[in-house]
């Protein structure tokens, strides 16, 4: 994009396929206190400069252990929390010193659903009150139409405009998550962050949702971030998947790329760890278990930051950090990539 | 792992028959354990998988007199380990049985723990509350000696630690060795690998599988994940809303499942090795069990049920079907599901039939 959108034009939608995001070299650190004195002994980099890129339509898996930045990843590019370095550029627009003001009509634009919607959903709020106030907020309807616009949301998601009078705490685990998808959409963005949106569901459950954000993707043309630790429901859902591992991100790929031939050992690895629903290839695969656990953010290994734990490593690896390379949709950051 | 093994013929380590465990709160009974039963035998590795609120944790906590009662009334039995009667113990009887046959691990190894004494001191407690005659000395060598085999790096030095100074992955690690510390005939593991991220997991359960060649424990694997399930198991058990609806080996299970349930589960899995157009869904929800359906629990989500009376207003019994059993008026109509499952997915979910 040349020249610059106005901010109508962030409304627009953009054609599947162009670039709806994309992060550069994006960096988020937490200081830590002292306890005692207060006083800031350091930080921790949660996220340590990641590059990735999100077209319109599309869902990009963000894959990951715990602590490795992921969800801090999503936070910071829709500017929830602040980060320390690096660009985002959303609808060819940097959002990345906007004011809050600036921000505002971009934030209808992108959405957050979260992992646990017991707590994300305000407990003393009517269910039609919940998915209202975003519209309220933004002005954008009112009244009948307003009334409207919750019964056609509710109904998107499976639930029934009867639903609205009630509270988050008498639906299941379930249906609280279709209310807070329902609120995500109240806006009608063109970006979700969806974070950990299954994990606390049972596989029942867990396989409605997954259908259920599938079908809003078609019908309204959704490009999602997709955040998970379950790397076959990201593998199910995604078109293209970014593995995170302590802050950075190891390989990006599309997901039959990363399925059939991944570059990066420690995506060998959690690609081997996942179990199998089949009893008769117990043993069979090559299952890679890596050893000790994921160092400390706080003082992550020099150069490569997965050579602590793996079986490849050499004395490069401690030197000199690797970066992402490879072909044009599939990279990766690793001195001795499989299959080269 | 024996896939083949033929069912064990000989005595049960444990047999539990016709189980029921209510719980009584203020707005009435709920029976979350509706006549549960089934046995595993010395050395085999017995899945009960469900999801929440299924009764598979409740049927196993209840067994070891681990619920508060009240609210928790166990009635039916006999639960039956090594020939004595579990619910008829009292809790003296129980806690030598707790300790020193039958050991449980949990999913959140941080409750299990004592935050506030170490590590070693608890295994070298656990070994000598059991044994009076081991000596200081004695359990603080074979703690070390445990953590080590548990795969703990520097066991000395970890011995001394408390539970906060390990990670996730090492605290599981640690309860395992606490929970083969007297050599139990029987290990009852509870969601053991949930909380931990998958490389973890791997790790775990391959210390699981070696744990078990060395002791030669049978292990009671409780779990909501099929996947590990397939990797560990030799014999399964589904639970649906406080019943079994499904018992046979995991081979079969995962090859041509019985149930109704079974199948919606199976069709219901992401899977990393074969694309599936969508995933299976069951619709609805698990009854509330403070109102559990008349009839077959699962019917109201049953595709094959199609809402049909015999469903609705009678409980389907546990009958033979080949070599398992099931819970399901219809069970003869299962490959018709299975069938419009496929078409529904893309993926015959059949071990050995994913052809696409």
């Amino acid at each position: 994009m040349t020249s610059t959108p106005t901010v109508d034009d962030v409304h627009t939608r953009l054609a599947p396929g162009e670039e709806l995001l994309r992060v550069e070299d994006l960096s988020v650190e937490f200081p830590i206190h002292s306890t005692i004195l207060r006083r800031r002994l350091g930080s921790v980099k949660a996220v340590a400069g990641i590059s990735f890129n999100l077209h319109a339509g599309e869902t990009l898996g963000l894959v990951g252990e715990s602590g490795c930045g992921k969800s801090t990843t999503g936070l910071a590019v829709l500017r929830l929390i602040e980060h320390s370095g690096g660009s985002i550029v959303f609808h060819g627009r940097d959002l990345t010193d906007m004011s809050s003001s600036a921000m505002r009509p971009f934030r209808r634009e992108m959405q957050i659903v979260l992992q646990d919607p017991q707590s994300s959903l305000d407990p003393r709020l009517t269910v039609r009150s919940i998915i209202s106030e975003p519209i309220r907020v933004h002005g954008l309807a009112e009244g009948k139409k307003l009334k409207e616009r919750v019964d056609e949301l509710l109904e998107l998601v499976g639930l029934r405009p009867a639903h609205g009078t009630r509270f988050p705490h008498e639906f299941s685990g379930g249906q609280r998550q279709r209310i807070g998808i329902a609120r995500a959409l109240a806006l009608g963005p063109q970006l979700l962050v969806l974070d950990e949106p299954v994990s606390a569901l049972d596989v029942s459950i867990q396989a409605q949702i997954v259908n259920l954000l599938e079908r809003l993707q078609d019908e309204l043309d959704l490009a999602y971030l997709f955040i998970a630790h379950d790397l076959s429901v990201v593998n199910h859902i995604s078109d293209r998947i970014a593995v995170m591992y302590l802050g950075k991100i190891v390989e990006i790929g599309t997901r039959d790329e990363l399925d059939s031939a991944p570059r990066h050992p420690y995506t060998k690895a959690l690609l081997s760890a996942v179990p199998v629903p089949n009893p008769t290839s117990r043993g069979l695969g090559q299952r890679i278990v890596l050893e000790g656990d994921v160092p400390s953010p706080a003082s992550p290994p020099s150069g490569c930051r997965f050579r602590t734990r793996c079986w490849k490593a050499q004395d490069v690896c401690a030197a000199v950090e690797p970066v992402l390379e490879g072909d044009s949709t599939h990279v990766s950051a690793c001195h001795f990539p499989e299959g080269s | 792992m024996a896939l083949n093994a033929p069912t064990p013929t000989g005595s049960p380590l444990l047999s539990v028959s016709d189980l029921h465990v209510t719980f009584h709160g203020e707005e009435g009974a709920v029976e979350a354990v509706r006549g549960v039963s089934w046995d595993i035998s010395p050395g085999e590795v017995l899945g009960i998988v469900g999801e929440s609120g299924s009764g598979k944790s409740v049927s196993v906590s209840s067994i070891l007199g681990l619920l508060p009662s009240p609210p928790a009334r166990i009635s039916g039995g006999p639960v039956m380990f090594e020939g004595r009667d579990l619910l008829a113990m009292n809790e003296k009887e129980l806690r030598v049985i707790r300790g020193n046959h039958i050991a449980m691990i949990f999913q959140d190894p941080m409750t299990a723990f004592n935050p506030v004494k170490t590590i070693g001191h608890q295994i070298s407690e656990a070994i000598r509350v059991h044994d009076k005659s081991v000596s200081r000395s004695a359990a603080r060598a074979r703690s070390i000696e445990l953590l080590s085999m548990v795969g703990v790096p520097g066991p000395e030095a970890r011995f001394r630690q408390f539970p906060h100074e390990y990670s996730g992955g090492m605290r599981q690690r640690a309860m395992i060795a606490m929970a083969i510390a007297n050599r139990p005939r029987l290990l009852i593991a509870d969601e053991p690998t949930t909380a931990l991220d998958v490389t973890i997991q791997a790790q775990i359960l391959e210390l699981l599988d070696v744990v078990r060649h060395e002791t030669d424990a049978a292990t009671i694997l409780i779990t909501h994940d099929l996947g590990v399930i397939a990797e560990v198991a030799d014999r399964v058990v589904v639970m649906y809303a406080g019943k079994v609806v499904e018992s046979t080996s995991v081979l079969d299970l995962f090859a041509d499942p019985h149930h109704p349930y079974t199948l919606g589960l199976l069709g219901s899995l992401p899977r990393l090795t074969v694309r599936m157009d969508t995933l299976y869904s069951i619709p609805g929800q698990p009854p509330d069990m403070a109102h559990a359906p008349p009839g077959c629990a699962f019917a109201p989500r049953c595709s094959l049920s199609r809402g049909r009376a015999e469903c609705r207003e009678r409980v389907p019994e546990l009958v033979p079907v080949g070599d398992a059993l099931s819970a399901c008026h219809f069970h003869d109509e299962m490959e018709t599901a299975t069938q419009s499952v496929a078409r529904e997915i893309g993926l015959d979910i059949r071990v050995g039939q994913e052809a696409p």
